[in-house]
């Protein structure tokens, strides 16, 4: 029986019904098409259990959608006891105002917050938002940065037509002057601009903010009105329990978060300061489940576990430790790899190999030990890691850096 | 730097099946009869092979997709024996579309699925577009044990260009197909590339954006670009 029998057997049913039978940053395409599996089953804590059965030390936490742990008892708690009053009615739950009201107090600059579904939703939301109070038309972003599916930034080639990202201006992460440069050649037409808190691309190393940066494009947006915009949709209580831009010492004007927000629960939401909540008022925002009371109840109890918990600090010490040990594993075998980005979110890279054939082919020898390791995409550690999690996949990885070696 | 010709749009499918034949011929004519097949594309859109004759739009698409296509007549008339050669060409050409030997025929199908794509990439105004920022990076494409392999680069005088692979070690991503069979059936449209990715038919490695484009305009080709039957 084929390893992947009943992942290809589903695979083979989607096809029939469901456009490229996966489709988005799951499709197989997106990362090892031959060696990661299709269809997932099952999850707990840091592990994943496949449709196969083949259980996974999971470095993805569902794409950073999850940071406690697959079925964190607590969050599951906190859902199960909404499940017994129901999800979704004509208007919004005490549990919005209740969210919306943690939100305020646990993050600085906050005086409001909206809720949606996904990062998506709401970093469109924002940006017109931006234009509404400004009545500007551009904004401005990172190239290489992802903020969503949206027409005017998402990574896909098709359905897109001239005037999708006419009013959108890109710029090198950290290269200040291109975007000062943005700033004078479109004098007072800037309506936003948006970013993650530090630049993480696939297909590339992430890069930290330069010395100042942040201060830098702060002061940037001040002077001219624009609005600063935090995609902190991915770094979200990853990097900073109160947000990343504590982290990196700046305050924007608006903020977005998702993914670790609900644990696996589909909610995001869009804080602000109160210069934008007249714009706020006036963007239209709604959508058919987007008052969920069961990811509200679940995003409140991820906002308790990681105030209580200190989780942002908890994924940042154990992702230092995995990172720093993974990196002499790779040096004792002499491979020049290097865990950029953040620890809690690392994206490995090998020295020279712009063209990903090394990574690709050191984190397919990963899948035989279980170890789901992504070549083209940052990865997660799981709050739910454990030290003995973290000593099985080096002792796992030992044999891969060996394999790596053997078939090089 | 490549200069592009002022074309219209909706001209491009003919103008990639055109390259296509002219590489199928290139590959079983011999040269000189090969030479006959290369296709000028005239400004009022008709096409024309060999200095002999001249297919309108309309036609060279018949005279592809169904082998009939009918030239206009004056120069069919003034030099019949040379028109008559020609004509002859193309049905060898046809005829290799017809041939059951995948392992002769596959390659050249191969190759000129590969110069269809490649007229996209440099007049397609999407193509070009989304193809800017890989120029100076290699797309080997091949077939798993066999000496198949081309390579698609870019160069400043002549655009994106498909090449026969050497043993040097360049590409910045690879697409190989399981064996000759896959890979005619990719030159022929006929594989699913989404499916033939997670099934093995289709092993891709490297640069995955530059692999995300090309498969982008390899469908779009695949849609739009007349094939003979």
């Amino acid at each position: 029986m084929n390893a992947r029998n009943n992942s290809e057997l589903l695979y083979q049913r989607a096809n029939l019904v469901i456009p490229a039978g996966i489709y988005g940053h799951v499709a197989p395409g997106a990362g090892l098409p031959q060696d990661f599996p299709l269809y997932s089953h099952s999850g707990n804590g840091c592990r994943f259990t496949d449709v196969d059965g083949k259980q996974w030390i999971d470095f993805m936490c569902g794409f950073g959608a999850v940071l406690h742990g697959y079925r964190n008892p607590e969050v599951e708690v906190a859902v199960k006891l909404q499940q017994q009053f129901g999800s979704v009615f004509n208007q919004p739950t005490g549990l919005m105002v209740e969210l919306a009201e943690k939100l305020v107090a646990q993050i600085d600059f906050a005086n409001w917050a909206v809720f949606a579904k996904n990062g998506s939703d709401l970093t469109t939301w924002a940006i017109r938002v931006a234009r509404e109070k400004t009545g500007r038309e551009y904004v401005i972003k990172a190239k290489g940065a992802y903020h969503g599916v949206d027409a005017w930034c998402d990574p896909g080639l098709g359905g897109r037509i001239s005037s999708d990202r006419s009013h959108v201006l890109e710029f090198d992460w950290n290269d200040f002057d291109q975007l000062d440069s943005h700033f004078k050649n479109y004098d007072g037409q800037i309506a936003a601009i948006i970013l993650t808190p530090y630049h993480h691309p696939s297909f590339g190393p992430s890069l930290l903010p330069q010395e100042n940066f942040w201060n830098r494009v702060e002061m940037l947006c001040k002077e001219s009105g624009t609005a600063l915009i935090l995609d902190d949709v991915r770094c979200g209580w990853r990097i900073d329990d109160y947000g990343s831009h504590k982290y990196f010492g700046f305050t924007p004007d608006m903020a977005i978060h998702s993914k670790a927000l609900g644990n696996g629960y589909a909610i995001s939401s869009c804080v602000g300061v109160d210069e934008y909540r007249g714009g706020a008022c006036e963007v239209f925002l709604t959508g058919s489940c987007w008052n969920d009371a069961i990811a509200m109840a679940a995003a409140l109890a991820c906002l308790r576990i990681s105030e209580k918990e200190k989780v942002a600090s908890s994924v940042m010490k154990k992702g230092k430790e995995f990172c720093e040990q993974f990196e002499a594993l790779a040096e004792k075998f002499g491979v020049p790899l290097k865990m950029t980005g953040v620890p809690s979110m690392p994206y490995p890279w090998i020295e020279g190999d712009y063209n990903l054939f090394q990574i690709q082919k050191l984190c397919k020898v990963a899948t035989k030990y279980g170890l789901y390791f992504h070549p083209h995409h940052n990865w997660f550690i799981s709050d739910a890691m454990k030290e003995k999690d973290v000593l099985e996949t080096l002792t796992l990885s030992e044999r891969v850096f060996e394999d790596y070696l053997s078939e090089s | 730097m490549l200069q592009k010709p002022m074309i219209v749009e909706h001209q491009l499918p003919i103008r990639a099946a055109a390259s296509a034949i002219y590489s199928c011929a290139q590959s079983i004519l011999a040269a000189p009869d090969a030479k006959r097949l290369r296709p000028k594309f005239l400004s009022d859109g008709k096409v024309q092979l060999g200095n002999l004759l001249i297919f309108s739009e309309k036609q060279y698409y018949r005279l592809i997709v169904k082998g009939l296509g009918t030239p206009k007549l004056r120069n069919l008339f003034l030099s019949p024996v040379q028109s008559i050669r020609l004509i002859l060409s193309l049905v060898k050409v046809g005829q290799l579309y017809k041939s059951r030997d995948v392992k002769v025929t596959a390659p050249i199908q191969l190759k000129a699925s590969l110069e269809a794509i490649c007229t996209y990439l440099n007049l397609h105004s999407y193509s070009s577009e989304i193809f800017k920022s890989e120029q100076g990076y290699k797309i080997l494409i091949g077939i798993s044990n066999t000496e198949t392999n081309f390579l698609i680069n870019y160069e400043k005088q002549s655009g994106w260009k498909v090449y026969f692979a050497q043993n040097q070690k360049s590409e910045s991503a690879s697409l190989l197909f399981k064996n000759i069979k896959i890979a005619q059936d990719a030159a022929l449209g006929r594989l699913n590339s989404w499916i033939s990715l997670t099934n093995g038919n289709v092993i891709v490695a490297g640069r995955i954006p530059l692999i995300d484009k090309f498969g982008y305009v390899a469908r779009l080709v695949q849609k739009e670009v007349p094939m003979p039957r």
